[in-house]
Parts: structure tokens; C-alpha cells; sequence
């Protein structure tokens, strides 16, 4: 049986779910969100997983082959934050939960897409440009540095022109409002505060425009690439997703090297999916990241992109290569 | 743009380590009860003349941080209910309620994660926090 382990409102997730219905595959859907309102019992030492869902109880151990890991929910992800426990409690239940659900990794014979631990390290950008550069991908030249020199060191070598980004998630939640750190253009050194910088460490990068952007999204052996464009022909300046709603994506084709190089880099990380952010600069293609569990649900459906389809090949693949 | 400075009070010093000896919560809450051992100790921390005011600045990005709602704090469009029959999403805008994906334009469904979903990441390591 296949596995969906996400929250409700994950509506990439019901582009899946569609075509499993309609191909009548066997899977089976946890919002884990929800884990708290049924049963959820891990028994040892003879690893049995007990879930409950609509009454009925699953022993994952027993009858899953593949898990597609997309975005499991929080406990109080349904609770208006001001009903919320307090942060503590929170923290202390996700916590627990976080720990009961890792315990699914110890199933053994599982195909996951992907495996949390190898999506969790090849979040690391540093890794994800080095393991790039190995392969033979082009990668822009950067450092990542709490130290302002060595950031304008490199500013000096790229005409002053440089771009900056966040480590690791871009996402700052505090009590009462939410923030997002884009992909920005440093043009002027003096922005480079001593005191700022030595708080946390910044990705920068020499600054490649003009650019053409591309969105691959690799799923097992197939590459479906999109090239993004402003709708209004003018080029884009850095960091597309702030300019998402003056957009058009279109499919493409990759030239034959950059799309094995990404085959082999999904591959490379032990990943069976991963969405990759390619800029095309001066007639070379420059991976920049890759999301492991990145979004598609918005190329999917406007774009007639299909990647649920792909994605359902692949699970029921590993659902029944056994003869299970 | 001018740097985004916020002021922290860290507390160090041998003048915190004697008052906090001496005035140790453990010490108030054993002869006094936790309350007032904790009004003491806060004062202690308010008006430490011996701590070290020190100051630290915000993170150079977040100079460039723009608002959004995550999709922890979003709460789902009222127009949107989750059918556990189908395990999909369905859409009661129409007197069909059609699932939330087959729905709409071009455009998509906007159920809750419209801020950051396109081309958002996700972080597994951290995301339950």
C-alpha cells in the first residue's frame, strides 16, 4: 500500500490522491495533524505501528511498501493561534509527535520519496552547491559568511553586484506576524553592515544577469523543466517567487547534458523527486538550488505539467515491484 | 536604509553572579514562596547594577524580510472543507462542490498557504517548530 503522510489543506497532495482513485490504487492518506483524534501505537520490541483512520486500524508495518513524505501537519495546525496552548506545550506535543512519526523510518524494506534524512541534508545549501559543482554543474561563485570583507571581497570581483539570501529557511515566524526573506540584489557594499552581518551567516552570490530562469522538476527518470518569463517580456531582476503573480511558466526541454546533470543530481542525493532552480546566464545553464520536497502543484494543473501522474507511476512502482 | 537595531539586556559579570547568590530564586522560593522569589529575581535583572548592557542587531536579511502569513498562522478559507470521503479539499463556492483542484482557472484554489506556497521549500528538519 502507498503511504501519504501530509496535512489537509496540502492541495498538491490531492492532485495524487485524484489519480490514485482513478487508477484504483491502494493507499491510504494521514493528515497527521489529525494523529491526535485516533489511535496511534507503536508496539516493541516486534515493531508493529498501529493507526487508526475512519474507524478502521492500519498496522503500517505490516502493509506498507512506499511513503511519499510531503508535508506532514503540526498538532494545533487546526487551532486558531490565539486558542493555541501556550509555546511550551506546543513545542512539548509537536515534539512527541515528531518523535512518534520519525519511528515510521524504522519499517523496514520501505521506498520513501524521499527518505526525511536525505531530504534534511541536502537542505544544506553549502552541500547542495558543492555536490552541483562536482557533477559538473556551473554554480555561481559564493561564499557564505558572517564576515563583511570577505562578502565585499567578493563584490569587488563582480562589479559591486552581488546577491544575497538566507542559509536555511527564509520563513521568520514571530509572535504575531509572519516574515519571508527573498533572494535580494546587493549593489552598494556600504548596506553591509559590520554589526548586521556578524549576527548570522548570508549566502552571496555573484549576481547573474541577465538571466533566464528555469524550474526542474525531476521525478525518478523524467525531467520536466519550465522556463519563467514576466508576463510583460521585461526580464527578471532576482528572486521570481516575488514577482509570482506576473508570471508564465513554460514547458520546455532542457539541452540533453544539463537534463542528465539533473537526473544524476536527484540521484546523487538519494532522492527519487526534487524540484531545482536552474538559471541560464551568457549561454551557460548555473544550478543555483534544489528544493527536495519542493512545490509543483502550481506547474501542474495551469501548465497541463504531469507530474502527479509521474509521481503516481513512481509509487505504485515501488508498491508492486515485489509482487506485493 | 538605516541597520535595524534592537536592544537585548544580557546579564553577566561577577556583580550578577553575587546577586544572583544571594538572592538565588531557590533560596526565596524555599523561605518566601516562588512568587515573590520570582518579583526579586526579575528586579534583580531590571536593575542589576552590575549586569552588562550589551546590544545586538538584527540579522543583515532581514533588512529585505517582507510580511506574509506562514501557513501555521493561516487559518483556511471558510469556502474550502476538507471531505474526509475523498481525502480531498472541496470547493463551496459552487452548488457542486467540486474538489478544490478542479475548481478554478488558471489562477488555483486559494485555501490557506496562498502567501508563501508557490515556490516555497520546505524544511523537514524544522518544520515542527
Amino acid at each position: 500500500m502507498i503511504l501519504i503522510l501530509s496535512n489537509k489543506w496540502d492541495l498538491t497532495v490531492d492532485f495524487v490522491v485524484a489519480e490514485l482513485r482513478s487508477r484504483g490504487s491502494n493507499f491510504i492518506r494521514f493528515n497527521t495533524e489529525d494523529l491526535a483524534s485516533g489511535r496511534a501505537t507503536i508496539c516493541l520490541p516486534d515493531l508493529r505501528i498501529l493507526v487508526s483512520k475512519h474507524g478502521r486500524v492500519h498496522d503500517l508495518t505490516r502493509d506498507i511498501n512506499v511513503i511519499w513524505y510531503r508535508r506532514p501537519g503540526k498538532p494545533f495546525d487546526d487551532i486558531p493561534t490565539g486558542e493555541r496552548p501556550s509555546l511550551a506545550t506546543q513545542n512539548f506535543v509537536n515534539d512527541q509527535w515528531y518523535s512518534w512519526l520519525e519511528a515510521i523510518q524504522l519499517i523496514p524494506n520501505i521506498t520513501w520519496i524521499n527518505h526525511p534524512k536525505a531530504n534534511d541534508a541536502i537542505e544544506n545549501k553549502a552541500r547542495q552547491l558543492l555536490i552541483a559543482s562536482k557533477l559538473g554543474f556551473e554554480i555561481p561563485e559564493t561564499v557564505i559568511t558572517n564576515d563583511k570583507n570577505d562578502a565585499i571581497r567578493l563584490a569587488q570581483e563582480h562589479d559591486n553586484y552581488l546577491i544575497a539570501k538566507a542559509l536555511y529557511s527564509p520563513l521568520i515566524e514571530e509572535p504575531d506576524e509572519d516574515f519571508f526573506v527573498f533572494t535580494n540584489i546587493i549593489n552598494d557594499v556600504d548596506l553591509l553592515r559590520e554589526e548586521e552581518m556578524r549576527v548570522s551567516p548570508t549566502i552571496f552570490q555573484q549576481a547573474l544577469v541577465p538571466k533566464i530562469d528555469y524550474r526542474v522538476t525531476v521525478v525518478g527518470q523524467r525531467v520536466f523543466a519550465v522556463r519563467i518569463e514576466r508576463l510583460n517580456e521585461k526580464p527578471l531582476q532576482t528572486d521570481w517567487r516575488m514577482e509570482k503573480d506576473d508570471l508564465r511558466f513554460l514547458p520546455c526541454n532542457l539541452p540533453p547534458d544539463v537534463d542528465i546533470l539533473c537526473q544524476r543530481y536527484v540521484d546523487e542525493c538519494d532522492l527519487l523527486f526534487g524540484a531545482i532552480d536552474l538559471v541560464q546566464h551568457e549561454e551557460k545553464f548555473f544550478f543555483l538550488e534544489i528544493n527536495p520536497n519542493g512545490e509543483w502543484g502550481w506547474l501542474q494543473k495551469p501548465n497541463n505539467i504531469p507530474i502527479a501522474e509521474t509521481l503516481c507511476d513512481l509509487l505504485i512502482f515501488y508498491d508492486t515491484k515485489d509482487g506485493a | 536604509m538605516e541597520p535595524q537595531r534592537e536592544l537585548y539586556k544580557i546579564q553577566n559579570g561577577a556583580g550578577q553572579v553575587f546577586l544572583n547568590l544571594i538572592f538565588s530564586r531557590k533560596l526565596y522560593t524555599n523561605w518566601l514562596g516562588s512568587w515573590y522569589g520570582s518579583v526579586i529575581n526579575y528586579l534583580i535583572l531590571i536593575f542589576n547594577p552590575f549586569g552588562k548592557e550589551a546590544t545586538m542587531n538584527k540579522p543583515f536579511l532581514l533588512r529585505f524580510a517582507h510580511s506574509c502569513v506562514s501557513p501555521g498562522r493561516a487559518m483556511p478559507d471558510p469556502e474550502y472543507v476538507y471531505d474526509e470521503s475523498i481525502d480531498m479539499v472541496r470547493w463551496l463556492g459552487s452548488p457542486d462542490n467540486p474538489p478544490a483542484i478542479q475548481a478554478h482557472g488558471k489562477s488555483g484554489p486559494m485555501t490557506k498557504k496562498s502567501d508563501v506556497e508557490k515556490g516555497d521549500d520546505t524544511k523537514d528538519r524544522r518544520m515542527w517548530r
